[in-house]
Order: C-alpha cells, then structure tokens, then sequence
C-alpha cells in the first residue's frame, strides 16, 4: 500500500520556539488520522511542513513518495490552513469555479456545493458570509479538485452544532470512497469519534499514538474513562513521555 | 492561468480604488482641465497634450491599485491558499502582470475616447494607435514596481506608498502641469523620471509622428530596475507567505 503521507524527522524552529521537534509520521492512503493537541502543540507547523508551505529546519516530508510542492501542483492535495483564506469581491461560485480550474479532474459543481453544504450561497460575495459559511465554503476549497489527500487543519472551527455533524457525515462518505483525510483537531471527541487512528502532539512532537482505546490505556484509565483524561495525563509536563 | 486572471481581473472591476483613481478621476479631470483652464487659442494643443496625461496617468491608477491588490489579499490569506493549489507561484505573479494589462486599456480608452469624440483631437490612424500602444507597454515597469510593493508590503503601508508614489511621480512627470513650467533644475531632473519618459513616448508620437528614442532607452532602464525589485519582493514573499 502506498503511503499518502510521510514524514520523516521533520524539525521546524522559530526564533522563540521549537514548534516541531523531531516528528515522524506516516499515514497509508485510505485513512482518517487526527492530529491532536493543544494550541501551539504544532499541529499546524507539522501541516505547513507536510504541504511544502514551511521549509523544515531538517527533515523531510513527502507526500505519495514526492516532494510536497511537486504533489500539491499534480492536484493531488486539497487543504484548509489555519492562515489560508478567501479574496474579496469575489462570489462563492466565482471562487469555487477558480479554484476547480486549478485542478486536472476535478469534483463536480454540483456535487462540491452539496458535500461542503454549500448550496444556495453560490451568488454571494465570499466577504458577506457568516464565519460557519466562510468555513464551509474553505472546506469546499479544499475539496474542489477532487484529491485523494485531504488536509485540514481545525475544520470545524467555527461551525453549529448541525453543521458539524453534517461536516462529519461528508467525511465518512469520502473515506469510504477512498480518500486519505488527515485533520487536526483540539476537540478529543471529534478525534475519538471520527478518526481510524489518533496522533497526540505535545512540545512539537508525539506523546501517544493509536485508536482512542490505545491511548487510554496508556494512560492507565479505564475504557470509559473520558479522553481527555487521557489527554492531559499525556501532554502535561514532567509526565513521562 | 486563464482562470486566474479571469478571476483577477473580475476582481479589479469591483475594486472601488480601480474604479476611482483608474477610470473615473483622470476623465473627468482632463475634461476639467480642457474646458475649463485652457485658453481658445492653444485649446487644440491643450487637448491633445492633455489627453495623453491623463491617459497615462489612469493608466498608473489602474497598475497602482492592482499593486495594492496583492497586499490585501496576502492579508486576507488568499495567497497562501494559493500556494495549496496546483497554480504555481510563478503562474501567480505572471497572471497579476496580466491582470495589469487588461485593466488599463479601459482607463486609456476612456480618455483617448474623451479626446477624440468630445474634443475633437484629431491624429491620423497610425498615431492613434502608436499613441494607445505606448500608453499601454509603457505601464510595464510601473505594474512591477507596484507588485514589488505590494508583495513587500503590509497592506497600509502598500496602499500608502502605491499611492504617494502614483501622486509624487505624475506631478514630479509633468502629468498634471507640463515640466516646462518647472523651475530650470526640477524640469531637468524631471526628463529622467519615469512617468515623464513613458508619457513623453506618446507626446512625442502625437506632436512628432515618433516616438522618442532617448525616452525609450530611459523608461527601459526603470523597466530594468522595476523587474529587478519585483523579482526581489517575490522571491521573499515566497519564503514568508
């Protein structure tokens, strides 16, 4: 089986902070991963790394065996990124057109205005959206092309209750027709429930690996106990990791 | 790239900076300017000198606030959702510059249509489009150099030095008052500005039948620097976007 995503090492420092420090990763195609951790965890410098946005320090990240860039310009990437965002005086179905462009085989109008709900906005300006609606239509941004990787980091930010739900719906139909979706997240429900396997970033790097049970019981809890029990027994500092 | 473009120039269009300082403010001030400032006897003249600077400087208002553009959408996130797409960053900027292109041949048509049809300004066929030619090629270091800007740039500070720099170069250019007018030592120093060059192109078409080649070689060595400064804000822009 192909690996969709590696890393390998990958360390990214700025001047105040080690935000990766020494992450390898790898994710098969065909699976849910969720990168978990707290704000500043560096979840999204592992992501800019894995899209070829931030240089590592050292380290490499390939994506389908390529260079980043190289498989982000064959359309085989769609990503939302914490700092990525929408033009103005554009319409919904303008950018979404654009961006569709882009892309060598790309998703159906029809069918990316209805997997990211985005029905019925295709004629407003991008500016006048509400933030649930600017997040869907980044979410349908990253799915326009139709990849088999998708990146996104925090994908629900921002989204109701309803929407949320209807966001995970959407994502388990396109796991099962095949895509490799890789999210990061600080809810640990959303990880718990949607994702095949859950990585746990603390400092910049792993401190638990597995499905939500593994993780439990690396933390020594019972099954029923809450994640995020296990989650701050594992990303506090001065435990054992 | 088509696509891009097509979304850029849409963009431009709806951008209320094109419109004014681009489309509107140069026509009506070379209207002002010939109804209202010229005395009968040099009417004729006035006309047709005041019609390519005001041309021109539409013309800069257009590439100015395309410029400008840029600044605004690397705030907006808009360019590093560009770099997640199979657009290559090179394609980005070649279709910017192309954008320029396209959107100052409304502001030069619009005055030259004013010259023609309200002034009368007569020229033969091969001067009017000589004329219209060089007002558009001559935009090119001027679209770089306010790209350079905008890439450089925050937004305010983009918007402020694209604008002091569109004002201080059409008057230090003999746009709005011919640099004859000028004290000695400033209308010497004027013959080497870029504005009064690329202007002067046109000038020397329409009252000479050709264009003048000291003007040429000017304007190409501010193309020269324009392209060299352009190049350097997106090498660097590339590395912090």
């Amino acid at each position: 089986m192909t690996n969709a995503v590696v890393l390998d090492d990958v360390r990214k420092s700025y001047p105040d902070v080690t935000a990766v420090d020494g992450l390898s990763l790898t994710v098969p195609e065909g699976q849910t991963l969720a990168l978990l951790g707290a704000n500043g965890a560096g979840k999204s410098t592992a992501i800019g790394m894995l899209l070829g946005v931030i240089a590592p320090d050292s380290g490499r990240a390939l994506l389908y065996g390529r260079d980043p860039a190289q498989a982000v310009q064959a359309g085989m990437v769609g990503a939302m990124q914490q700092e990525g965002g929408t033009p103005g005086r554009v319409t919904v179905k303008e950018l979404l057109t654009f961006i569709r462009a882009t892309y060598p085989d790309p998703m159906p109008f029809a069918d990316l205005a209805a997997i990211a709900q985005v029905t019925g906005l295709e004629r407003k300006r991008v500016e006048s959206l509400s933030g649930g609606q600017r997040q869907r239509v980044r979410f349908a941004m990253a799915l326009a092309g139709d990849p088999g990787l998708l990146v996104l980091d925090e994908p629900t930010a921002a989204l109701d209750v309803r929407a949320r739900r209807e966001f995970w719906a959407a994502m388990r139909r396109l796991n099962e027709r095949g895509k490799t979706i890789l999210f990061a997240t600080h809810y640990l429900e959303e990880a718990d429930r949607h994702a095949d396997r859950i990585v746990v970033l603390a400092e910049g790097r792993i401190a638990a690996e597995g499905t939500g049970a593994d993780i439990r019981a690396r933390a020594e809890l019972a099954a029923a106990s809450p994640l995020e029990d296990a989650f701050l027994a594992l990303t506090s500092k001065g435990e054992d990791r | 790239m088509i696509a891009y473009i097509r979304l850029e120039t849409r963009k431009m269009m709806r951008d209320t900076g094109y419109v004014t300082m681009g489309l509107a403010i140069p026509v009506t001030m070379y209207l002002l300017f010939t109804t209202l400032a010229l005395p009968p006897e040099a009417r004729a003249g006035g006309a047709l000198w005041s019609m390519v600077a005001m041309a021109a400087y539409g013309a800069l208002g257009g590439v100015f606030s395309n410029g400008t553009g840029i600044a605004e959408d690397k705030a907006l996130g808009w360019m590093r959702q560009l770099r997640i797409t199979p657009i290559t960053p090179f394609h980005v900027i070649a279709g910017k510059t192309a954008t320029a292109a396209i959107i100052v041949v409304p502001s030069i048509a619009l005055v030259l249509a004013a010259g023609a049809l309200i002034n009368r300004v007569s020229l033969d066929p091969a001067q009017w489009l000589t004329v219209a030619a060089l007002l558009w090629a001559g935009t090119i270091p001027f679209s770089l150099f306010a790209l350079g800007n905008g890439y450089l740039l925050s937004p305010q500070n983009a918007a402020t030095a694209n604008l002091a720099t569109y004002i201080g170069m059409s008057a230090l250019g003999g746009l709005w008052f011919p640099t004859t007018n000028f004290p000695a030592w400033l209308g010497a120093a004027a013959t080497w500005t870029p504005v009064n060059n690329y202007a002067n192109l046109s000038w020397s078409v329409a009252f000479d039948h050709s264009p003048d080649p000291r003007s040429a070689l000017v304007l190409l060595a501010w193309t020269a620097l324009a392209a060299g400064y352009a190049r350097r804000g997106y090498l660097r822009s590339g590395r912090m976007v």
